[in-house]
């Protein structure tokens, strides 16, 4: 794996795609009575109209933070599993603080709800952080087990004592008017979140390849003892990527209500965590690389529900072509596997 | 144990070639090679000539491009390691393949487990076996100890025995004696002499020409990938495999020959160094582990423009002492003054504060960080001289790193990772880093294992320059030829404890390997004995 | 309440011990998960087309079995990353189980069946019995005795055989093996297919202790073994301890429903909780207690 740049990875990444678009056009053939008019709302439907065009979109802010907090940490060699339940913290804590304080100024109440989901989640992960600071306690567990503690929680909020007496779903009260952000391509829920996730990609590419600090990072997550030799401080290091990480989710989950739903919904953030660590794979760990990766991942969700919507496609298809689209997308020896087969029938011929 | 040339060989490699396309070098090219049984055969050259490639190959870890291999006068293809082992071929590499948390029957025996009831293993006859076969050879190798607690040098014992264990008709050894000391250089010879006595073909790999003479039969010398000549080895001399090792050019460089005991360094020296200050001092210091010593009341004293040799049989506290002086393990007693402060604080960045350089034994690892970039490695020590608010700075990025390129020849691309230099570059590039902030005292820790020639001379050329530029340097090393050739004074461990410190023409391998035996220790210091 | 969290248990120690053996050879399998509800999923339905709960608890393994299978050859032979892939694998599951209910039984729901057995319990009477101990020992449904068989069975394989030996080898260097003349990617294989067949076990013994199928049965629990590995520091007896400890954590606090006065779902986080605690405790004292060389950071 090319750690300095994705570039390497292209045409290797090119392949894959390719033969994911052929499976996923077997299995929509295979899976749909009208396979035609499913291929067209699969591959084209994100494309039909400004709401799925920037649904589609929309979809790629959350996806870029995720992969950019699980990046981090992986650069710095931890690894945070609780993404899911620093999202869907985070997008609680947001919206309480967001309806705590309407007297604020509309950038003010944005200012302050976006702080508070962030902080809220990157002490939920700056705690597995510092405890493996502290006493070597492996973050990954921690991780996962804090945030899966914190889901029935949040759930637990989200239908009690937060719950939205006026709204028949499961669900916070929508946050003031003043605060939601600004809406891009209506009727669409783009909102410039887009705009701040892909800043945030650029300036954590600029952070991570030209500062010290980023050089010390990255140092750090390859080879621990020589950094330390290298007069290094680790142990921020650990504790820090963590911290970021944490607060990379939350401003995901920020974002989801401040942007995209205006409220936190019960269950919203199911597989977010994954999703974002499985961008971030694809997207070799690369702040640029994680962009690419999230617009594909959006691409094929959004696939998904325009084929669902207009055809009688189903959600379970769905999950299995998302499913197969990951055995492939990484896939290394797909190259030679496909040398072979081709001297195979070469031979053969 | 010459065998009769007339004699069919066991292997021949006939026109091999190997290229590895992710850094475009040719590693083999059409190398042909024979192995007869009974037979020592050395396979000299320098690092990246291509030997351990060759014999990658013979062992089925690398599939060759092209050209044959015949076992017996029969054609056969090694795909996988498992053909080779089959075909009674089997190498030890360079880094004996061990997995340490296991103990030493278990990495012994994989691969052929001995069963018992219900298909488990059968440890008492794997122990067993294990114990026996090291008893008729006389290795001091217990099979039930953690390979942890091994020495490196132990641990090629071991290899072999392992090795043994599934009878080979042709061995192949990388480097066996890099890690160990003189006499166990002289127990592996023994040994392999009474391997090949008993009809096995022995290839050793290495770039050690006294080893040569002492114990090949034949030899065959590689340069840049091709096998240039075979020598029977009363055919040919010191001078004209080193002709062939590394070609006539370098012959004419009069610097580049390796140092002696017999070097003369400028007398009187001595005299001199008393007035120079210390720069570097350790006192008392001792290290426990429980309540078994692993260091005790080591004192030295390390002045401005001196070398201070550090040397000993392994595990004799080397590997302890380095820790203490890197900063790594904080002593239990004792002081450790840098310059004219006593350190209370210890750790590897208080060190480095303090200026202090380190070339750590352990290369790899503390020494470099493989996956990242030539660049990534240079610039570590320096990284807060070559930024502007926290970014780096382009222009005194660059700068840096011209003259680090242009001074110490750094050929290498700095874009590339670190993995595809050679072991030799890899050396180069920790030591341009760690010279590169004119520190005051610099540890160097076996800077020269596993080096070839030329970089070793580079080594020891730069080590040389440090001192004559008034560098206070320690140099750590289990190889009595670099501490006498280098120091100006030469500190002996044994047993955790500083045996004796040898000065002037005090300064020889007979007194040297005395004290490292723990011979002299007890004859010419009585004070030990006495109550103080 | 000893004999609940025995009987919680039991699904995660097999499929944790399941997961031990891939993790053991590195390959950290990430979808027990899907394994242990694709699992559950043949359980129930193979045992209500039979009338046999063996032949249901067989084909659960079975079913584990092919799928890891599928797993080791994405991984291995393509070349995909572990992590993604196991995703994948999940999704798999998450998707292929409604898709085949739907169209052997029209729906994507809850399977339950008429007339379907359940796991029998093991059940002996003595004429002289020591109440606690005789209740600690014996009533439990057969999957808590499977798991301590298991355990044994597992550390037996790990420590005393050869393939346990290749096994922790290839999970540490598989370099080693190789140039030992055994093929890593074939040990890699099969401890993945152990997994598999471990966390298929463990779903089906879930499903049948219930009787029915529901949609996420599982309901995590193949995450739960998963942290069972790691908190059992990849040691089978440290697995059935984790497993244990966290089961006992979720008997507790649903024995604590009547007596707290917190609502049902928050309790639900009352295991993750505990088992965080105990771990950040644990490696604090052993922390500051097992210090040879003192070393720096």
């Amino acid at each position: 794996m090319n750690r300095t740049s994705p570039r390497g990875s292209v045409p290797a990444i090119a392949l894959a795609l390719a033969a994911a678009v052929a499976v996923t056009v077997v299995l929509l053939i295979a899976g749909s009575d009208t396979p035609v008019a499913a291929i067209r709302a699969f591959f084209f439907g994100p494309f039909s109209n400004t709401y799925y065009f920037g649904n589609m979109i929309n979809g790629v802010t959350v996806l870029v933070l995720t992969g950019l907090g699980a990046s981090l940490a992986f650069r710095a060699g931890v690894f945070n599993l609780g993404g899911e339940g620093q999202v869907y913290t985070a997008a609680v804590v947001t919206a309480v603080a967001a309806n705590a304080a309407p007297q604020l100024s509309a950038a003010g109440g944005i200012a302050f709800a976006l702080t508070a989901g962030v902080v809220a989640a990157g002490i939920m992960a700056g705690l597995s952080g510092l405890f493996r600071f502290l006493w070597d306690t492996d973050e990954l567990i921690t991780s996962f087990l804090i945030a899966s503690a914190s889901i029935p929680i949040i759930d637990y909020m989200i239908v009690g004592p937060l719950n939205d007496p006026a709204s028949n779903l499961l669900t916070t009260p929508r946050v003031p008017e003043a605060f939601r952000l600004l809406r891009i391509l209506p009727p669409s829920r783009l909102h410039i979140g887009i705009l701040l996730a892909l800043a945030a990609a650029a300036i954590t590419f600029f952070l991570l390849f030209y500062t010290v600090r980023g050089y010390e990072w990255r140092l750090t997550g390859l080879n621990i003892a020589f950094a330390r030799y290298g007069g290094i401080n680790t142990g921020m290091y650990i504790l820090f990527p963590m911290l970021i990480s944490g607060a990379l989710h939350g401003l995901a989950g920020a974002f989801h209500v401040l942007g995209t739903h205006h409220a936190a919904l019960v269950g919203f953030s199911a597989g977010l965590g994954w999703n974002g660590l499985a961008v971030a794979l694809i997207g070799r760990s690369h702040p640029l690389g994680v962009i690419p990766a999230a617009l594909v991942f959006s691409y094929l969700q959004a696939g998904s529900r325009t084929a669902i919507l207009h055809t009688e496609f189903t959600f379970e298809l769905a999950t299995i072509i998302q499913a197969v689209i990951f055995f492939i997308i990484t896939a290394q020896h797909l190259p030679r596997i496909l040398r072979r087969l081709r001297l195979k029938r070469d031979a053969r011929a | 144990m010459t065998a009769k040339a007339s004699e069919p060989p066991i292997v021949e490699l006939t026109n091999i070639t190997k290229c590895f396309p992710e850094n475009n070098v040719w590693a083999n090219r059409e190398v042909s090679f024979a192995i007869r049984a009974g037979e020592i055969h050395a396979l000299v050259g320098e690092n990246g000539a291509g030997k351990s490639t060759t014999m990658h190959i013979l062992s089925g870890a690398l599939v060759p491009d092209s050209g044959s291999i015949r076992v017996r006068g029969v054609n056969t293809r090694f795909e996988h390691p498992r053909d080779a082992i089959e075909a009674g071929i089997f190498m030890i590499h360079q880094h004996p393949q061990f997995v340490r948390e296991l103990r030493v029957w278990e990495n012994l025996m994989l691969g052929i487990e001995p069963r018992g009831s219900f298909g488990l293993i059968n440890r008492g006859e794997a122990v067993d076996r294990i114990t026996e076969l090291a008893t008729r050879y006389r290795m001091p190798i217990n099979p039930k100890h953690q390979v942890e607690l091994l020495a490196s040098s132990q641990l090629h014992l071991a290899a072999i025995l392992g090795a043994l264990l599934r009878d080979p008709q042709v061995l192949i050894l990388d480097e066996p004696t890099a890690p160990c000391s003189d006499h166990e250089v002289e127990l592996l010879f023994g040994l392999l002499r009474s391997l090949a006595a008993q009809g096995r073909a022995l290839v050793l790999i290495t770039h050690k020409l006294r080893e040569v003479f002492a114990i090949a039969d034949r030899v065959t010398v590689m340069r840049h990938g091709a096998a240039v000549a075979e020598r029977l080895i009363e055919d040919t001399t010191i001078e004209d495999l080193s002709n062939l090792m590394i070609g006539e050019d370098a012959q004419t460089d009069g610097e580049d020959l390796p140092p002696t005991a017999a070097e003369s360094r400028e007398s009187g020296s001595e005299t001199i160094e008393a007035e120079r200050s210390p720069l570097f001092a350790l006192q008392n210091v001792s290290l426990y582990e429980g309540h078994f010593p692993l260091l005790r009341d080591v004192s030295l004293t390390v002045r401005a423009g001196s070398i201070v040799g550090i040397t000993g049989i392994r595990e004799n506290g080397l590997e302890y002492l380095e820790e203490v002086i890197s900063g790594s393990a904080i002593p239990d007693s004792g002081e450790i003054i840098i310059g004219d402060k006593h350190i209370s604080d210890f750790s590897p960045r208080r060190f480095r504060q303090h200026g202090i350089a380190y070339v750590p034994t352990d290369r790899l690892i503390r020494g470099a960080s493989m996956d990242s970039s030539v660049q990534d490695n240079l610039i570590l020590l320096r990284r807060k001289r070559l930024q502007r608010g926290g970014v780096f700075d382009r222009k005194s990025l660059d700068g840096f790193l011209g003259e680090l390129k242009h001074q110490f020849r750094i050929t290498a691309s700095l874009q590339q990772p670190l993995r595809r230099l050679s072991g030799g570059n890899i050396q180069k590039v920790i030591l341009s880093r760690e010279l590169s902030t004119g520190a005051q005292v610099v540890i160097f820790s076996e800077p020269s294992w596993g080096l070839d020639f030329r970089s070793k001379q580079f080594v020891y050329r730069e080590i040389r320059r440090l001192r004559e530029g008034g560098t206070a340097i320690i140099l750590i090393s289990a190889d009595i030829d670099e501490i006498l050739g280098l120091s100006d004074e030469i500190a002996v461990m044994f047993k955790g404890s500083i045996a004796a410190v040898l000065r002037g023409d005090a300064r020889t391998r007979d007194k040297v390997a005395e004290y490292m035996l723990g011979l002299e220790h007890k004859l010419a210091d009585p004070l030990e004995e006495a109550p103080v | 309440m000893i004999a609940n969290s025995l009987g919680i248990m039991a699904p995660i120690l097999i499929a944790g011990l399941g997961g031990l053996l891939s993790e053991r050879a590195g390959v950290l399998n990430i979808s027990l998960e899907g394994l242990m509800l694709t699992g559950a999923f043949a359980a129930i339905v193979v045992t209500a087309a039979t009338g046999s709960v063996l032949l249901g608890v067989l084909t659960a393994a079975v079913a584990g079995a092919l799928l890891a299978l599928v797993f080791s050859i994405i991984s291995i032979d393509f070349g995909s990353n572990i992590f993604i892939t196991g995703l994948g694998i999940n999704l798999l599951a998450a998707g292929g189980i409604p898709f085949i209910s739907n169209q052997l039984f029209g729906t994507k729901g809850v399977l339950r069946f008429a007339e379907m057995p359940v796991l029998p319990r093991l059940d002996l009477t003595f004429e002289f019995r020591i109440p606690l101990v005789h209740d600690l020992l014996f009533g439990h449904h057969v999957g808590v005795y499977l798991g301590i068989v298991l355990t044994v069975l597992v550390w037996v394989a790990l420590y005393r055989s050869s393939f346990g030996l290749r096994v922790r080898v290839v999970g540490v260097n598989p370099e080693t093996l190789r140039l030992r003349g055994l093929s890593p990617e074939r040990y890699k294989r099969i401890a993945i297919i152990l997994s598999g067949i471990g966390a298929g076990l463990g779903g089906g013994l879930l499903a049948l202790r219930l009787g029915v199928y529901l949609p996420n049965i599982t309901s995590g629990r193949g995450w739960i073994a998963l942290v069972t590995i790691y908190l059992g520091y990849r040691h089978p007896g440290g697995v059935l301890i984790a497993a244990f400890v966290f089961a006992f954590a979720e008997t507790v606090s649903m024995a604590a429903q009547g007596v707290i006065a917190l609502p049902n779902t928050v309790l639900l986080s009352l295991p993750y909780v505990l088992t965080v605690l105990a771990m950040v405790i644990y490696s604090a004292v052993r922390h500051s207690s097992a210090r040879r060389v003192r070393y720096q950071r």
